[in-house]
């Protein structure tokens, strides 16, 4: 494109690609702040698992009652067996005699829940190279080893969070590439943004309130983009790296899989682990005992910490061996610190070793954007860092509108009043969309079927009436006025933030005294306080656009009473 | 709806060729630094990772080359056979590397 | 307990030190009071307290995530300076030390 400087091609950059993927990225950093809280949401949403996170239980006295009995998962078996299975070996084996192979177990220090799993072998396999399992999961109470009800949404963890990296678009993972192209270009807006603003130091605190609306808004913008720079910078560069290798440029994984097959083959020769079933069976030594192990060796490496993901595989066999990794806590990068045990004598087979550099960086880099650390203080932080995102977004599609709409009421041009009903959508109609969400939440009875897909529904149906409504008033911009769904739908989420609180208190009898003061439960007060602070904000912005369109309405009378004096005069 | 026609065509179409000649180039890029590497005997995933963490700031970098210089034919054409370049000789390394039993 | 008062410390250090670079700015200083800011004073005062800061993080918790604490920290104290003085400029009187 012929721009006649790189400026004014920078500026072109930010402002169109920053608009048309600024939707996108609302969508990103608002859920994205939401699922740094995602497990308290779950229990908020699920108070059947409203207890205190607990430690990885005994696998010798409890677990191992609760592996064995798992089932393989009817779905699942109905569709991978006839694919797995060689018919013409013997017979298909049914699905509750499939011999178990693989059992897994996985809590953080934020789950109060445990999530367990099994993989199952399949006899008589069509490629005996392959994986061939079908799995079962489950999800118990880890003081007792009685499954949880699993059937429940998990709003956090199973909607909010993969929202902001899917946008729960799996339709050929669509979501995920627009999420990725979203990235990208997030990149670029902060790049050109800062090329084009020039004066990042001089202006760094600067908040002109005061001054005209179009001036204000300016100022927000530079002010949540550069202050959090780093910030944005780095969440969109990280989310990239996360899903690079697997969905946005798998080189490694088509063109170079043939490499990186050899290569992965000649490592795990290397480790030494056994990676086929001897066909020996054999009785398990106490996994307990090398729990105990596990420990001892990471407090001796000054890196004291509990069991995060236990693993045993080749269940039975004389080859088996159970890998512990350790749980998130000090640091940022979640590497797992891995030991191996021989399973049926109990010895240590391995200790993962270090990792190179680059592998570091990468770790340290992943670690950072998805949070398995303990620190409550940094995740606020984080929060505020994707709120002031939120907010840059927010004022640049104001801007947007504030610059253009005089000019395109002139000229009759609807582009600024739709970019403006779109605007409304993203800011207010999301949050609007996720609360009324938590209300049907608490609202349907817990025994209903299909509750989850429900409370689906109401989210999107209602993020679509937040749009509808937002193109019904969008009549004054178009007249270079401010569209009075902005007002309406924050006088909502100010509503609705309450209602929801009170839901909560109805529906579970958790209310904020009990959950702050006389039995303390701070995931669901968190939930409640932050709703409640929701209401609040958007009250005070209520009282702010209240005031603003007195002054428009004065300006236009005044302005008015000046066109039939000047008419007068004539 | 002609103003929506040719912004689409002068101004949106520029993004498109950049973004591609950016990704054909970095997906070069990508394979022919995990592939020289493990042939300079870096392990896979050592290769792997130093790639995947260079490949957005060069991704981003031939994205702002193509999309602001004035010598548009000129830097598509480095770009997308450079790409292309990369490409086939990271496959050929690849193939080395496999019959030489790596 | 004590990580947590190694975090307020450097989280007030955090604040003080975009409070003196607000006010090394000649247009903030003359929210706050008459005159002219001796900037460079100013300016190295804010850089120390910023580097105290990172040691409190340091303090506080193992050194990866001390950093992503530190920068989190800053962000968010420069907002709030922003905001301040936009709405309470005053409230940064105490800090405006030094005249040029």
């Amino acid at each position: 494109m012929q721009f006649n400087s790189t400026r004014q091609g920078m500026a072109w950059l930010h402002t169109w690609l920053g608009l048309i993927l600024g939707f996108v990225l609302m969508v990103c950093f608002f859920f994205g702040a939401l699922s740094v809280f995602d497990r308290e949401i779950d229990r908020w949403a699920i108070p059947e698992t409203r207890f205190d996170p607990q430690p990885m239980p005994s696998f010798d006295n409890l677990l191992m009652g609760v592996f064995e009995r798992i089932e393989p998962d009817e779905a699942e078996y109905k569709r991978m067996m006839p694919e797995y299975h060689d018919a013409s070996a013997g017979e298909m084996t049914p699905r509750l005699e499939l011999p178990a192979d693989e059992y897994w177990a996985y809590t953080t220090h934020r789950d109060p829940v445990l999530r367990m799993g099994a993989g199952f072998r399949v006899p008589f396999p069509a490629n005996p190279e392959g994986h061939n399992h079908i799995h079962g999961n489950t999800t118990i109470d880890p003081r007792t080893g009685v499954s949880v009800p699993d059937h429940h949404l998990k709003i956090g963890s199973e909607w909010f969070y993969p929202l902001h990296y899917s946008l729960n678009l799996n339709w050929n993972r669509i979501g995920f590439f627009i999420v990725g192209i979203a990235g990208f270009f997030m990149l670029v807006a902060l790049i050109s943004g800062v090329w084009i603003h020039r004066k990042i130091f001089r202006e760094l605190f600067t908040f002109r309130r005061h001054k005209s609306k179009q001036r204000s808004i300016l100022d927000m913008h530079n002010m949540t983009g550069v202050v959090a720079l780093p910030f944005h910078f780095f969440f969109a560069f990280t989310g990239l790296i996360i899903f690079v290798a697997f969905y946005y440029m798998p080189v490694t994984n088509t063109m170079l899989e043939p490499l990186h097959s050899a290569q992965q083959a000649i490592e795990a020769e290397e480790m030494g682990l056994p990676h086929e079933r001897a066909g020996i069976p054999a009785p398990m030594a106490s996994v307990d005992a090398m729990v105990a192990e596990a420990k001892r060796r990471w407090a001796a490496r000054d890196m004291a910490g509990e069991v995060g993901f236990l693993q045993m595989h080749h269940v039975g066999d004389q080859n088996a061996y159970v890998s512990i990794y350790r749980a998130g806590s000090d640091r940022v990068a979640l590497v797992g610190e891995g030991i191996h045990f021989n399973g049926v004598t109990g010895d240590v087979l391995r200790e993962d070793p270090p990792h190179s550099l680059a592998e570091s960086i990468g770790d340290f880099l992943a670690g950072l954007h998805l949070q398995h650390f303990e620190h409550w203080f940094l995740r606020w932080l984080y929060v505020i860092g994707g709120l002031l995102g939120c907010a840059c977004i927010a004022t640049g599609f104001m801007f947007f509108v504030e610059k253009r709409k005089q000019q395109h009421a002139k000229s009759g041009s609807q582009g600024s009043r739709i970019v403006d009903a779109f605007a409304v959508t993203t800011v207010t109609g999301m949050v609007i969309a996720a609360i009324a969400m938590l209300i049907a939440n608490r609202i349907i009875p817990s025994a209903t079927e299909g509750k989850g897909d429900i409370e689906k529904l109401v989210f999107w149906s209602v993020w679509a009436l937040s749009f509808l409504h937002a193109i019904w008033r969008s009549a004054a911009v178009a007249l270079a006025k401010t569209n009075p769904a902005w007002r309406e739908q924050t006088v909502l989420i100010a509503l609705l933030g309450v209602v929801a609180v009170i839901a909560n208190w109805i529906s579970t009898g958790d209310h904020l005294i009990k959950t702050i003061f006389t039995d303390p439960y701070w995931a669901v007060a968190g939930v409640d306080l932050s709703l409640l602070a929701g209401s609040l904000i958007a009250l005070l912005a209520v009282k702010k656009m209240t005031a603003t369109h007195e002054t428009e309405r004065k300006q236009e009378t005044s302005q008015k009473k000046l066109a039939t004096g000047e008419a007068a005069y004539e | 709806m002609s103003t929506l026609l040719s912004f689409t065509r002068q101004s949106l179409g520029p993004v498109v060729t950049a973004f591609l000649g950016g990704y054909l180039f970095t997906w070069g890029f990508v394979a022919l630094t995990v592939t020289s590497t493990v042939t300079l005997g870096w392990g896979f995933h050592t290769a792997e990772h130093t790639a995947f963490l260079l490949a957005f700031p060069v991704f981003l970098l031939v994205f702002f080359w193509l999309f602001l210089s004035r010598k548009t034919l000129l830097t598509h054409a480095v770009a997308y056979g450079g790409g292309v370049l990369m490409t086939a000789a990271s496959v050929w390394l690849q193939s080395m590397l496999l019959a030489q039993g790596a | 307990m004590n990580d947590a008062i190694w975090l307020i410390i450097a989280f007030v250090l955090m604040l003080l030190a975009m409070g003196w670079f607000a006010l090394s700015l000649k247009t903030h200083w003359k929210q706050v009071m008459s005159g002219k800011p001796a900037s460079r004073l100013l300016r190295s005062l804010g850089w120390i307290c910023v580097a105290l800061s990172g040691l409190a993080c340091l303090q506080a918790d193992h050194a990866s995530m001390a950093v992503l604490v530190w920068i989190m920290l800053s962000a968010t104290a420069a907002f709030i300076v922003g905001q301040v003085l936009s709405y309470r400029p005053g409230l940064l009187k105490p800090l405006a030390l030094f005249r040029a």
